[in-house]
């Protein structure tokens, strides 16, 4: 504040000074949106630790005096949530595979390889980017019905990844391979190697962070997606966790220490993978070598 | 065999098949669907473009309701959120890397975990009877003196969906900038001041902003694909589709009432072409706002 008013009354601050005002400032304004951002998920764990007496004051009582931890376990315990989570990992699980295998060894073939049309495809999949996922949705339900694939997982493991997202995927990728240079892979070829050598031994490797950061992204599309599940997976059995959630609601009316319990429960893996990852994610993100 | 391992083909093979079978193939599907009645059982009956003209003149919740929704729900989100996420990227890249980090992922972390399990959230803190919070707080305040059902009543929903969209638009667009942002060669600045450049303004138009055109135009699509796409939302928090009186209903919403819950799957089409179009349009308007010929 101090400064503040001073620079008021002395225009001529000192350089130094007037970066701390604004790294001050901008300090503060960030803050208090981080409040804004987080506030939500504060409130939620808040939520879920409360006993029923203290639910029932409401927003009055941010801490509760005594954590109910055993919220978390009995919200696990009353709805088959390993069944959930283990459906959501298998979903998971190949949705991420499937997108490795096709959008590295596409994005490879876009960044490095020549070959007719290449171009031309490019920027016809980059445009696929903008086909919203409801105009395919429909023809796919069709299809997927005629081969018999309705009440499986297949729908949701087969072409899921291909959709509009891929798209992305294989842009950051073929810009990560773009980056690297050219002198490493023609002298991997004049030592004889192969474009699959190349592909596995030099570029998978130099492209940690982006295949991280994709297999972060494709991770928390299919772990929060919703409607491709509640449409494709008419057998509870399949059911992932953000499916589960929907029915813990209707289970749990008025429980909402539960239910936030369990919401938690469905957003903590997410939070934790992006938090380890986070330097690499950061990283994989920035487009390198963009103008290529 | 080796030899023949290394024809491209073998690279973009697996997607360009599975590109064609889940994109190329639904989409002129699509198209063709929604020339047709279709009601899932019978086989689909050529209309021509019947479903169009109803769409247009007939389906009046479409003309009141969904489609001025879209529009208010998309150029609201979609700009305030685009210009958010300039904005704070770029306040973010003027601090130390350790704390901006740390802002960073703070930001983005609404849009990681927006779904679902968040609805949960937003449908406790905006309940309509007396222990939904900010009802709670509100009538403890004596700001209000009975409950206001938030997500229930027109009035408030399509606000409500509004800022919780905002709150979770920092995003993969955002996290692109930020990096578009940090990469610009700091010479640029130095050599933009000697030639007589005098302010932070001057530097965002002339320096920062050109510099990074290709993360802009990226999160430019990304925000008008993005908030056209959006459709849950609404059916989430309101716990309904149709969503209470229609008021939170957007084009996505309206498809999946016709197509998945009335199986009146050729119109549910044709209103998904007319989305697909939409999307088309207003993307080139922004590629053309941003000065990106293509």
């Amino acid at each position: 504040m101090n400064q503040i008013e001073k620079e008021h009354r002395d225009p001529k601050l000192t350089l130094s000074q007037r970066r701390r005002i604004k790294s001050a400032i901008i300090h503060i304004v960030l803050l208090a949106l981080s409040f804004v951002f987080l506030f939500p998920f504060v409130w939620m764990l808040s939520t879920a630790l409360k006993t029923p007496a203290e639910l029932l004051r409401g927003i009055e009582v941010l801490l509760p005096e005594d954590p109910q931890w055993r919220n978390f376990y009995t919200a696990v315990t009353t709805v088959p949530f390993l069944m959930y989570l283990k459906n959501s990992l298998i979903l998971v699980f190949f949705a991420v595979m499937g997108t490795l295998f096709s959008a590295t060894l596409s994005a490879y073939a876009f960044a490095k390889l020549r070959w007719p049309g290449r171009d031309t495809l490019f920027v016809v999949m980059l445009a696929t980017m903008m086909i919203p996922a409801q105009v395919i949705l429909i023809p796919s339900y069709i299809l997927y019905a005629q081969i018999g694939w309705l009440g499986t997982r297949l729908p949701l493991i087969v072409p899921y990844f291909f959709g509009g997202g891929a798209a992305f995927y294989i842009f950051l990728l073929r810009q990560f391979f773009k980056g690297i240079p050219r002198e490493l892979t023609e002298s991997a070829i004049v030592d004889g190697a192969g474009h699959f050598k190349i592909f596995f031994y030099i570029m998978l490797p130099l492209t940690k962070p982006a295949l991280l950061t994709v297999s972060l992204l494709v991770f928390m599309f299919v772990w929060n997606d919703y409607f491709g599940p509640l449409i494709y997976l008419s057998n509870p059995d399949h059911w992932t966790l953000a499916l589960g959630l929907r029915g813990f609601q209707t289970q749990f009316t008025g429980r909402y220490d539960l239910m936030m319990a369990a919401a938690i429960l469905v957003m903590a893996p997410t939070i934790v993978l992006f938090f380890i990852a986070q330097k690499h994610f950061i990283e994989g993100i920035t487009f390198t070598g963009i103008k290529g | 065999m080796i030899r023949r391992m290394n024809h491209p083909a073998w690279f973009f093979g697996p997607y360009l098949i599975l590109f064609l079978t889940f994109i190329v193939v639904p989409v002129i599907m699509a198209i063709t669907l929604s020339f047709t009645y279709f009601n899932t059982i019978e086989t689909p009956e050529f209309i021509g473009l019947r479903n169009y003209v109803e769409l247009l003149t007939r389906d009046e919740i479409f003309m009141q309701y969904v489609l001025p929704n879209t529009i208010k729900f998309a150029f609201i989100v979609g700009p305030v959120g685009y210009l958010m996420s300039f904005l704070l990227a770029w306040i973010l890249a003027q601090i130390p890397h350790r704390v901006r980090t740390l802002f960073a992922i703070i930001l983005y972390s609404p849009s990681m975990t927006a779904g679902i399990a968040m609805a949960v959230v937003w449908r406790v803190l905006f309940s309509g009877d007396q222990s939904g919070y900010l009802n709670s707080l509100m009538l403890n305040w004596g700001l209000i003196q009975e409950p206001v059902q938030f997500l229930t009543s027109p009035n408030y929903l399509m606000n409500i969906m509004i800022v919780v969209s905002l709150w979770a638009s920092m995003g993969v667009g955002f996290l692109a900038m930020l990096a578009g942002i940090l990469n610009i060669d700091q010479s640029l600045y130095e050599a933009a001041y000697i030639d007589g450049m005098k302010n932070r303004w001057q530097e965002i138009f002339y320096i920062t902003i050109p510099s990074m055109k290709p993360q802009m135009l990226f999160g430019a699509v990304m925000a008008v694909v993005g908030t056209f796409q959006v459709g849950l939302i609404g059916v989430q928090l309101s716990g309904a589709n149709p969503t209470p009186q229609y008021a939170g209903q957007l084009m996505v919403n309206h498809i999946e009432d016709y197509g998945f819950i009335r199986f009146l799957m050729g119109y549910a089409s044709a209103v998904s072409v007319v989305l697909l179009l939409m999307i088309y349009g207003i993307s080139k308007v922004t590629f053309n706002l941003l000065g990106e010929r293509d």
